[in-house]
């Protein structure tokens, strides 16, 4: 792709923008940064948390925050200054001729508002229409955005759509009022990776359409290798390097680009063997059902339950990372967390090593406490904000036995050391660490009593990419020294492919196919696992250095023997059951 | 570690004089009610017909009410009866609001729905009206209106407490005790009541604020500390009579109570923040 040859509709020049507190001067988040953005172009802003992408975005339409002010340089759009403009030029500009997408689709529509009064908003405000029209323009740019029911959308609230949805209408709105310019501040950054395309391509598509120029701000730099012309790399609030995508991911001049790329998901080799190890199981899951059920209300018929997960059987061996990927609502995380205890199951069988969880009395449930652990997905939440973190760490071996408080404290530290931070921490409370240091704490609480098993939820989707990598080295390097089994969730196909030895794809409860990493992501059967591989971008390092972008345009083959291929469309099928195609490798098909 | 405490303190006044002056304020109220004890200049109680209303005067300070008693002596004396309500009724109510919104909070289920329906039906009353109901029935000592204000505060307490557990509860280091293999009475002791604990202190300060508060209405529709014990409520109450010849009388017990409840909220936000982990070791 090559951006179109017109002068800027954006230009941005040595743009600082400056904290300060009390009246003083603290720092400046953004440091002379330069760029521009043709007409019909699309920039993307890349970098991570605290390189200033978010800042310069809301720098364009003066939606800093109190803190922060531009202190030098110039924002032009179309060769007007947009610095210092009085309220009234102000908002017309926003929304009228540069619309703006936020991260949270959630909380960026009022929940109060019916969908229908927030679009037309915008519309009799910058066009000028009157109510009919309005409607009119909205409703067409409603079915535009794949809303199957405009009319009722129309008049529903946004609490009644998910995540992917509202960003759909999000697009809408902004887009109904035809900026010239739109700002999409990590657009689909909450959506998971199907939903993220599917937003992403008609962002793309729709701003084509109507000829707006797109600024993109990202931190994933593979998701906008695909869609952006120009990519502007940020660290600390300064311009580190900008050019094509292409040039970028084939040859990054920076050593911060370089260290990116590098961490950017791509097939490597974990050092264990793919191949599967059989009839050596540490938890064995027979048929497991787990549904969840709302309270009843007085005089009213018992709700109906939500099958969570319905009808998974599968086997994790010993030693081996089996990775659980799938979209949110796949049931992924439901099933982590009856494998651990948290949740009670409906129907099936879980076996810890041999042994039925279900018949657990008081101590062997203790027993089975010790021996498998948890990894959280959110750092913020999992950690206790009132306790220090030696006294964290050293928690995980209360249950232990036979040591003295002495004792835990000095593993607690040995622990800390081994996740790689400082031995000083053991006196620091949460709240004095970044994400990625808070998730190395709670691996290490995780750990340190040796267990067997390990769930890890997204243990790494709240962190920085660069974050991701070191954390994923240390899983896997901790991983090869105390022979853990994992169970790892993720929704990102992409860091999935670093670490795990098995891949189970789930869709509504069920598993869609299973099979070793090369199997799923090699040989990938179901066309649901065809989906999820397309929606990801994905990494290939190339012999010559450097990498590219891997799109995967694969098309399902028929296995032997042959069967109609379970759609996902047609999931509820109760004939549905798991096909072994090849060795190890099963897939969900309908006979 | 052992330079902590005066980092902290210098800390705390660097975020403002507030928590300096509710400490000091609070510390006079209970040399007051120390002193109140020991030794008062005159007796509080004993009737002097010969002194009735006198204004402030060097022997005197603060004036003799309508009974010829010396204010200043029954402000000294009122402070220990006050500050015992105050004290006791919010260590009362929070201690056992606390331990039943904790409880309903965490396990859930049908307790849960049980301690809700019952404290909506209680905060369904006034607080202050239950309060009047229970001294009404068990008159006659100052035990009778701690206990009956304890009562009434509860719910509130109960109210605020469960909420704020169903929020922790949620959190995933909740999740990560249950997976250690930790009991449930421990995950409540060690990780949920902690995190409880700055609201829980506000919570527990403004109490001892609407206790006092409380009081003095009880002793304003007589049915406070029976006289002639004074109180600061009982002795606004008896001022109202004497208003324009006597403005002392309503001023002095008026200005403590104020300066008081003053003292107590500026003494509960600093404790909030002095138990905020997040504003250590900055």
């Amino acid at each position: 792709m090559s951006a179109p040859d017109i002068a800027p509709l954006l230009d941005v020049e040595r743009l600082v923008v400056t904290i300060s507190r009390h009246g003083k001067a603290v720092h400046n988040v953004v440091e002379a940064v330069s760029f521009t953005v043709p007409a019909g172009g699309v920039l993307a802003l890349v970098g991570e948390s605290g390189s200033g992408k978010t800042m310069i975005g809301r720098s364009i339409l003066s939606l800093l925050p109190a803190a922060a002010s531009v202190t030098a340089g110039s924002i032009k759009l179309s060769g007007q200054s947009l610095i210092g403009l009085p309220p009234a030029r102000l908002r017309k500009i926003r929304g009228g001729e540069v619309g703006m997408v936020f991260q949270e689709p959630m909380v960026s529509l009022n929940p109060a508002l019916r969908i229908g009064v927030q679009m037309m908003e915008a519309l009799q405000l910058h066009r000028g229409m009157d109510d009919k029209a309005a409607r009119e323009s909205c409703l067409e740019m409603l079915s535009r955005v794949g809303i199957l029911d405009p009319r009722g959308s129309f008049a529903a609230y946004p609490i009644q759509f998910s995540g992917g949805m509202l960003q759909r209408i999000m697009l809408a709105s902004v887009l109904a009022a035809r900026p010239r310019l739109l700002i999409a501040d990590e657009p689909t950054t909450a959506l998971d990776a199907i939903s993220r395309k599917q937003v992403m391509d008609l962002m793309v598509e729709l701003t084509q359409e109507i000829g707006a120029a797109v600024l993109l701000i990202s931190h994933d730099l593979g998701m906008v290798s695909q869609y952006a012309h120009q990519v502007v790399m940020l660290r600390n609030g300064r311009l580190i390097e900008c050019g094509t995508p292409e040039a970028i991911l084939l040859n990054p001049k920076h050593d911060y680009t370089r260290a990116l790329v590098g961490a950017l998901p791509s097939r490597v080799s974990n050092g264990v063997s793919p191949a599967v190890p059989a009839g050596n199981s540490l938890v064995q899951i027979h048929d497991l059902r787990i549904e969840y059920r709302q309270r009843r209300r007085l005089f009213s018929k018992p709700p109906a339950a939500h099958q969570a997960v319905s009808g998974v059987s599968m086997d994790i061996y010993r030693g081996e990372t089996l990775a659980v990927v799938g979209e949110s609502g796949s049931g992924k995380t439901t099933i982590g967390r009856a494998l651990v205890r948290l949740l009670d199951t409906t129907a099936g069988r879980i076996l810890f090593d041999g042994e039925d969880c279900a018949s657990f009395n008081h101590e062997r449930l203790a027993a089975f406490r010790r021996r498998t652990q948890m990894v959280f997905q959110d750092p913020y939440s999992s950690l206790d904000p009132r306790m220090r973190l030696g006294d964290i760490v050293a928690e995980g071996l209360r249950m232990q036995g036979g040591l003295s408080r002495a004792e835990r404290r000095q593993r607690a530290a040995d622990m800390l050391t081994e996740v790689s931070l400082p031995g000083d921490y053991l006196e620091r409370f949460p709240h004095e660490l970044s994400g990625g240091q808070r998730q190395r704490v709670c691996i290490a609480r995780a750990i340190v009593g040796q267990p067997a098993f390990i769930v890890a939820d997204e243990p790494v989707s709240a962190l920085d990419v660069t974050v991701q990598h070191q954390v994923m080295t240390l899983l896997s390097r901790l991983q090869a020294k105390y022979g853990f089994t994992i169970l790892f969730i993720s929704h990102d196909l992409g860091i999935v492919e670093q670490i795990a030895n098995r891949v189970m794809v789930m869709h509504r409860g069920r598993v869609m196919e299973l099979g070793s990493r090369d199997d799923i992501y090699d040989r990938p059967c179901h066309p649901y696992t065809h989906r999820l591989l397309a929606a990801t971008p994905r990494m290939a390092r190339r012999a010559e250095g450097g990498y590219t972008l891997i799109t995967a345009d694969f098309w399902p083959v028929a296995p032997p023997g042959g069967c109609r291929w379970f759609d996902s469309s047609a999931n509820t099928d109760a004939h549905a059951r798991m096909v072994e195609i090849e060795n190890g490798h099963w897939v969900c098909c309908t006979p | 570690m052992s330079s902590e405490p005066p980092q902290r303190t210098r800390q705390a006044m660097r975020r403002g004089p507030g928590a300096i002056i509710g400490v000091g304020i609070i510390g006079v109220v209970f040399l007051a009610a120390l002193v109140g004890i020991i030794h008062t200049p005159f007796d509080p109680i004993e009737i002097n017909a010969d002194n009735r209303l006198s204004a402030p005067s060097l022997q005197h300070w603060l004036g003799t009410d309508e009974w010829g008693r010396d204010i200043t002596s029954r402000l000294l004396a009122g402070a220990v009866v006050s500050v015992t309500i105050g004290l006791l009724t919010s260590l009362l109510a929070t201690a056992s609001g606390t331990l039943i919104g904790a409880a309903a909070g965490y396990l859930g289920g049908w307790l849960d729905r049980i301690v809700i329906a019952v404290m909506d039906a209680l905060l369904a009353f006034p607080s202050l009206i239950m309060a009047l109901g229970i001294v009404a029935v068990f008159s006659g000592s100052q035990w009778a209106v701690v206990a009956a204000l304890s009562f009434s505060y509860m719910p509130s307490v109960v109210r605020v407490v469960r909420a704020s557990v169903l929020t922790i509860r949620r959190k995933d280091f909740v999740d990560a005790s249950t997976v250690m293999g930790n009991s449930r009475g421990f995950t409540l002791g060690r990780h949920i009541l902690p995190n409880t604990v700055g609201m829980v202190i506000v919570l527990a300060t403004s109490l001892f604020g609407w206790a006092l508060l409380a009081e003095s209405a009880l002793s304003f529709l007589g049915l406070g500390v029976p006289p002639p014990a004074p109180s600061w409520g009982g002795m606004l109450a008896d001022s109202r009579n004497y208003f324009e010849e006597a403005p002392w009388l309503a001023l002095a017990p008026g200005l403590t109570i104020s300066l008081t409840l003053l003292g107590i909220n500026l003494l509960g936000d600093a404790l909030r923040d002095f138990f905020d982990p997040r504003n250590r070791n900055l």
